[in-house]
C-alpha cells in the first residue's frame, strides 16, 4: 500500500479532509524527529516504539568492487513492533 | 535522554504542533496507528511518505531450546516486520553525526594488530652461546691442539658421567665463565698453539714401525712423574681445556663438518689406546719405551706443556679427565696407576663377577666397564673373547667396605642402565 492509499482511507476513517489530516501527520513527524533527535523514543500502545540507535562504526566490503569501507558511526531510527502487533502480523500472514 | 512518551503525552505534544484540538490529535493518532496495525496485519507492506517503510518479512523455522525444560522445539516460520526509514527522516535524526562520511579502506590496512610472537625468547637463549663463535677463530688456528683436546673431551664427558644433560648444564655453566674471560681465553689458547705444535715435533723422531705418530706423546706421558711445577701448569691448561671443551661440544652440536673431524679424533685416541694396550700386553712398558728413545731423560720433562696432556691419557685406556685432579699428588698418581689385571671374557663371564672377584663387590663391575668404555659399546653385549684389563681399585676410589663409594658405583651403574636400556 502508497502513501496515498494509505492517507486516502485515513480521511474517509477520520471523516476531515486532506489538509487538515496532512498537519496533523506532519506534527507527528516533526515530534518523532525532535524526539529522535534528543535520543528519545515515541512509543504508541498496541502499536509499537520508536526508538533512535546509535550503532558503531564497522568495516564493511562493497561485494561489487571488493573494496574495503569504513561505515562511520550513526544513529538510526529503529521501530519495534509492540506484543499486540507482533502477533497479528504472525498470525495473519496474506501470503 | 531514553526517555518515553506515551501516546497522552503525544497527543499534548501533538495538539500543541498542529494548532488542533486534544481531541482532534487523540483521535488522528487512535486512527492513524490503528490503521497502520490494520495494513500490516493484513501482511501488507506499508510505505509512508516522511516516515519510513513497514514491510513484513517471513522468518524461516528454526529448532531451539525451550529455556525451561531444555527440550528442544521448532520456532514455526512466521512474519516479522522490519522497518526502514524514510530519507528525510534517516538524515534528521542522523543530523549529529551528518559528518561522518563513509571511507574507502587502502588495501595494506592492517586492521588486526599482528600477534605477539615468543621470538623474544630466543634471543635471550642465544646470549650465553655467543662466546662461542668468538673464541672460534682462535682455536682454528691451533688445529695442532684439537688433537690434544679432544681427547680431553671425551675424557672429560665420560669422566662426568657422560649423560647428555649433565653435560649441558656444564655447558650452560662454562659458558658463562667463558663469557666473562673471553680473551684471556683466546690469549692462552694461541699461546698454546706454539707449543703443542713443538710437542708434536719432538715426539714424530720417536716413532716406532707399529706406532702411531699419535701415539707417541704417551710414552713420555708415563714416564713423566708428577713434578709439582709441572702440575701447577698443568692445572691452568686443564682448565683451558675444559673452557675449549665446551666450545667444542657446542660445535658439534651445530656444525655436522665439525662432528666428523670430531669423531676423527676420537678415532684416533681410540687407536693410541689400543697400541698402548698391546704394547702392555706384550710386556713394553711406555718408561721402556721411552727410556730407549731418551736415555738420560728426565731433564726432557722440564718442559711442562708437553707432559701435561701426556699425564692425561696415562696408561692406554685409562680415562680420568684431568679437570677433576684439581688437587696435586694423590689424584694425578691414582689416575696412573696400571691395570692390576687383564681378563678376556669368556662365557658366562660377567663384569659383575669380575668386579665381586676384583674389588669384593659386584656393584663395581661399572669401574671395569669405565676402564675399558673406549672398546665398549655396550656394556650388556660385550663379546667373548674380548679383552677386559682390570684398573686397580685405588684408581676409582672403590672400596668394598665404604658405604659412599658404593652408593656412587650404584648411581653410576643406573646412568648406564639407562644410557643403554
Amino acid at each position: 500500500m502508497e502513501h496515498k492509499q494509505f492517507f486516502s482511507i485515513l480521511q474517509d476513517r477520520l471523516g476531515k479532509d486532506k489538509k487538515s489530516v496532512d498537519a496533523l501527520y506532519s506534527g507527528l513527524l516533526q515530534i518523532i524527529k525532535e524526539r529522535s533527535i534528543s535520543m528519545d523514543s515515541v512509543s504508541v500502545q498496541g502499536f509499537g516504539v520508536f526508538e533512535p540507535r546509535k550503532k558503531l562504526e564497522r568495516i564493511s566490503v562493497n561485494p561489487a568492487t571488493g573494496k574495503r569501507m569504513l561505515i562511520p558511526p550513526r544513529i538510526i531510527l529503529t521501530f519495534k513492533p509492540g506484543a499486540v502487533l507482533k502477533n497479528r502480523i504472525k498470525e495473519n500472514p496474506a501470503r | 535522554m531514553n526517555t518515553k512518551i506515551s501516546l497522552s503525552e503525544l497527543t499534548d505534544l501533538l495538539s500543541r504542533k498542529s494548532d488542533s484540538t486534544k481531541k482532534e490529535a487523540e483521535q488522528f493518532l487512535k486512527e492513524f496507528f490503528s490503521l497502520l496495525s490494520d495494513t500490516l496485519a493484513e501482511g501488507e507492506s506499508l510505505k509512508i511518505n516522511g516516515l519510513g517503510q513497514f514491510r513484513p518479512i517471513w522468518v524461516d523455522s528454526r529448532t531451539s531450546v525451550n529455556v525451561h525444560t531444555g527440550e528442544p522445539m521448532e520456532i514455526p516460520g512466521h512474519y516479522k516486520l522490519s522497518f526502514t526509514p524514510d530519507k528525510s527522516m534517516r538524515e534528521a535524526v542522523n543530523a549529529p553525526f551528518s559528518a561522518f562520511v563513509p571511507e574507502v579502506l587502502p588495501d595494506d590496512a592492517v586492521l588486526d594488530m599482528p600477534e605477539e610472537s615468543d621470538a623474544d625468547d630466543e634471543p635471550e637463549d642465544e646470549m650465553p652461546l655467543q662466546p662461542v663463535p668468538k673464541n672460534k677463530p682462535a682455536d682454528a688456528p691451533a688445529s695442532a691442539k684439537q688433537s690434544a683436546a679432544a681427547p680431553s673431551v671425551t675424557k672429560l664427558s665420560e669422566k662426568e658421567l657422560e649423560t647428555l644433560s649433565d653435560l649441558v648444564i656444564e655447558k650452560l655453566k662454562a659458558a658463562g665463565q667463558q663469557k666473562q674471560k673471553p680473551e684471556e681465553k683466546t690469549k692462552s689458547a694461541t699461546a698454546e698453539t706454539p707449543v703443542v705444535t713443538a710437542r708434536v715435533d719432538v715426539s714424530e723422531p720417536d716413532e716406532t714401525p707399529d706406532e702411531t705418530p699419535v701415539e707417541e706423546p704417551e710414552a713420555p706421558k708415563e714416564e713423566t712423574p708428577a713434578a709439582t711445577p709441572t702440575l701447577a701448569v698443568k692445572n691452568d691448561d686443564d682448565d683451558d681445556e675444559y673452557g675449549y671443551a665446551e666450545i667444542l661440544w657446542e660445535k658439534i652440536r651445530r656444525r655436522p663438518v665439525l662432528s666428523t673431524l670430531c669423531a676423527i679424533l676420537a678415532a684416533l685416541l681410540l687407536l693410541t689406546c689400543s697400541a698402548a694396550w698391546q704394547l702392555q700386553r706384550q710386556g713394553i712398558s711406555m718408561r721402556d719405551v721411552w727410556t730407549y728413545y731418551f736415555p738420560s731423560e728426565p731433564s726432557a720433562d722440564d718442559e711442562s706443556q708437553p707432559t701435561l696432556p701426556l699425564s692425561e691419557n696415562n696408561s692406554g685406556e685409562s680415562l680420568v679427565s684431568t679437570p677433576e685432579t684439581t688437587s696435586p699428588a694423590d689424584d694425578v698418581d691414582v689416575s696412573k696407576l696400571p691395570p692390576v689385571a687383564a681378563e678376556r671374557m669368556g662365557k658366562g663371564s660377567r663384569l659383575t663377577l669380575l668386579a665381586l672377584k676384583y674389588y669384593g663387590h659386584k656393584d663395581f663391575w661399572v669401574y671395569i666397564y669405565e676402564e675399558n668404555k673406549t672398546r665398549i659399546s655396550n656394556p650388556n653385549r660385550i663379546p667373548v673373547g674380548f679383552d677386559l684389563s682390570i684398573p686397580d681399585a685405588r684408581k676409582y676410589g672403590i672400596d668394598a667396605n665404604d658405604e659412599l663409594s658404593l652408593q656412587k658405583a650404584q648411581d653410576l651403574a643406573r646412568r648406564l642402565k639407562e644410557k643403554y636400556e
